[in-house]
């Protein structure tokens, strides 16, 4: 992945929310041990501090815990709390814009669930 | 707990003169240089006489180092003028130095190319009588000395080595003086040629007595320290001029 | 410990101050830019740190020392600039292996795969060389000595993209390796954020701010929408820029707190993020207006 570095969030953020997709995809699981602050800093080439920082965002909301000395894991709830946290904040965000744009161009609702539901299908046919 | 490095300014003389060594090499070769000039213009003579008395001609060519002598004095008073100026220190500040510890290798270098300096102009002066001797003149030599105990071979080269000392603390000093205000290398010039016709026209004796004061001194040791003394207290000067210098402007 | 600590600290230079009541302090083993525009006093700063210069007024202290004349200052810190110097008599392997003497962190291993890396010849001569090569030459220099403290002044003049990427690389990955104390200035913010934990903004001599990267990254927000909805919500507000877009369309870049941002989304006010080098540019304008005006 290359950091967008003049996007809209934040380096640390965009660096946790990294290491979530990794435990949404199943590349990281319960217990296993996360890259190190030095380690991100030298994959993506940023300062350690703000690496630690987005690690330390994830320990913060229970995604990971400290092992002394050892470094950072990822905990049992890990998947759980991000599901929630994507649902509820990035998910309900995306929707927001949607709205205001739906609003902008005088879609109603109707029109805009009969959208999601086609665009749903389509991927599932994708999918397939 | 970071580890700093902590080093003498001994030390870091030592390091900055022997980096000074590469980086001012030109100012030896250019010495070799000067004094085999020296020596080709000092073969025509310096000075020749002639007579002539019932059948009998005499003809006298004058050959002596003093042109030799005289350019490497001109010699070490430019190169420690030079090595003063801005650009030669910055190079002195490229790594790690404060003005003191510049100033004590640039001391050091004089002191070595003053070294070299005499032990070259008295050597060249024997080369210049080999040569006059097997390749020029085959008439009879009369030398104020042709032949020259070590001894005094020795006591030449000390006494131009110390010429040496005193003239190239002088330059530096005052080349250092120069570098405080960007008028100065236009002013003191001036000054100093203005001096020197000033005293010569009111013919005042100060430049002679002040040479004969260094020149006149016949007791080796007192010659030694009143040079010593002055290029110490020059380097002094210098050290003292320097010290508010700004690097790297 | 903070490897740099400057209370008021005034710089004359002339009649102007070019360093004006700085007080700055700079913790150990961060890297941090040191931005401004032109003739802002990042240099005077950076050479005053290093022992060139002295200052006019106020207190400097780097490893608890005053730096000018100071050799134990020398002796820990190296400035890297463009215009650093070497005697034309030596050959630029010559230059490695007498910063080898100077320098007791020296890595000669580094060095010397550093320079075959952007490859350099053993025999050049550092006034010979190209603006930009003569800025990456000085670069492994700054980088192989391994002083505790560690400044780069517009250490990428005259390189070329891919020389930029590289030295921002090597930087923070020997950083990472050895850890220092390491300030840059740059005019090029952008390039350098990713690197940076702190930065230092100075203005005519002040400083500006003094903050963590992502706190500057937050410390503004760009607001996109009607004329008059911006001009309402910004009323009693820090406004930093403004500039109108469009026929009753304002952007503009407020301070972040107390902007209930939800809210203003809900009124159809885009909210976006600002690249902290634009934020930089917007902060130190001389004055409200720009080029525009000087056209009109």
């Amino acid at each position: 992945m290359i950091l967008n570095a003049n996007g809209s969030k934040p380096i640390y953020i965009q660096i946790s929310e990294w290491i979530e997709t990794e435990i949404l995809n199943g590349n990281l699981t319960k217990d296993d041990k996360v890259y190190s602050q030095y380690k991100l800093a030298e994959l993506f080439t940023i300062n350690p501090a703000t690496a630690a920082k987005g690690l330390n965002l994830l320990a913060d909301e229970g995604i990971l815990y400290t092992k002394r000395g050892l470094g950072k894991f990822v905990t049992a709830d890990a998947l759980t709390i991000i599901m929630n946290k994507r649902k509820n904040q990035t998910l309900k965000g995306l929707l927001q814009e949607v709205a205001l744009e739906a609003e902008r161009l005088y879609v109603t609702e109707n029109e805009l669930v009969e959208m999601l539901g086609q665009i749903m299908k389509e991927r599932k046919g994708d999918s397939r | 707990m970071m580890s700093l490095n902590k080093m003498s300014l001994g030390v870091i003389v030592k390091k900055q003169f022997q980096y000074k060594l590469k980086a001012y090499a030109s100012v030896f070769s250019s010495l070799v240089v000067l004094q085999i000039i020296a020596i080709l213009f000092s073969l025509g003579g310096n000075g020749s006489s002639g007579s002539y008395n019932n059948n009998l001609s005499i003809n006298t060519t004058l050959y002596t180092n003093t042109s030799v002598l005289i350019l490497t004095m001109l010699w070490i008073v430019i190169h420690a003028i030079m090595i003063t100026t801005k650009a030669e220190r910055e190079n002195g500040f490229t790594f790690v130095s404060n003005q003191l510890s510049n100033n004590l290798s640039n001391a050091l270098f004089l002191l070595l190319a003053s070294v070299l300096g005499g032990i070259t102009t008295i050597l060249a002066s024997f080369l210049l009588r080999v040569i006059v001797y097997f390749f020029i003149d085959t008439n009879p030599i009369i030398g104020t000395g042709f032949t020259y105990q070590l001894s005094d071979v020795l006591i030449g080269i000390v006494a131009m080595i110390f010429y040496l000392i005193l003239l190239g603390s002088f330059g530096y000093l005052l080349g250092m003086i120069t570098q405080l205000h960007r008028m100065l290398p236009v002013i003191v010039p001036v000054l100093v040629i203005g001096m020197i016709i000033t005293i010569a026209q009111t013919e005042s004796d100060v430049i002679i007595r002040l040479s004969e004061f260094y020149y006149q001194e016949t007791n080796a040791l007192f010659f030694i320290l009143k040079i010593l003394v002055t290029s110490i207290l020059c380097f002094i000067g210098a050290i003292l001029v320097s010290h508010r210098l700004e690097a790297r402007r | 410990m903070n490897v740099v600590e400057c209370k008021d600290l005034t710089k004359k230079q002339g009649q102007l101050n070019a360093l004006n009541d700085l007080s700055i302090t700079i913790k150990e083993n961060t890297i941090t830019g040191l931005i401004g525009r032109n003739g802002a006093g990042k240099t005077t700063l950076l050479k005053i740190l290093a022992g060139y210069w002295y200052e006019t007024a106020g207190e400097v202290r780097v490893f608890n020392e005053q730096p000018f004349q100071s050799l134990f200052v020398s002796a820990n810190v190296i400035y890297v600039d463009d215009q650093m110097s070497f005697s034309g008599r030596l050959t630029l392997a010559d230059i490695l292996k007498e910063a080898n003497r100077f320098y007791p962190k020296w890595d000669a291993k580094l060095a010397e795969r550093l320079f075959d890396y952007f490859s350099f010849q053993p025999n050049q001569i550092h006034i010979h060389l190209s603006k930009g090569k003569k800025s990456t030459f000085n670069m492994i220099i700054g980088l192989a000595s391994r002083c505790a403290l560690t400044m780069f002044d517009e250490p990428t003049t005259g390189m070329d993209a891919s020389v930029r990427k590289d030295f921002y690389r090597a930087l923070l990955k020997d950083y990472l390796a050895h850890p220092r104390t390491i300030i840059i200035s740059s005019h090029h913010l952008e390039e350098i954020e990713d690197l940076l934990e702190d930065v230092l903004l100075i203005e005519q001599g002040k400083k500006y701010f003094h903050l963590s990267m992502d706190e500057l990254k937050e410390y503004a927000v760009g607001l996109t929408g009607r004329t008059e909805i911006i001009e309402q919500w910004t009323a009693n507000k820090e406004v930093i820029y403004s500039r109108q877009i469009g026929k009753d369309t304002t952007y503009c870049v407020a301070k972040r707190d107390y902007i209930p941002l939800e809210q203003a989304k809900q009124l159809g006010i885009e909210v976006s993020s600002i690249a902290a080098s634009d934020l930089c540019v917007y902060l130190t304008r001389k004055q409200k207006g720009g080029i525009d005006d000087v056209f009109k």
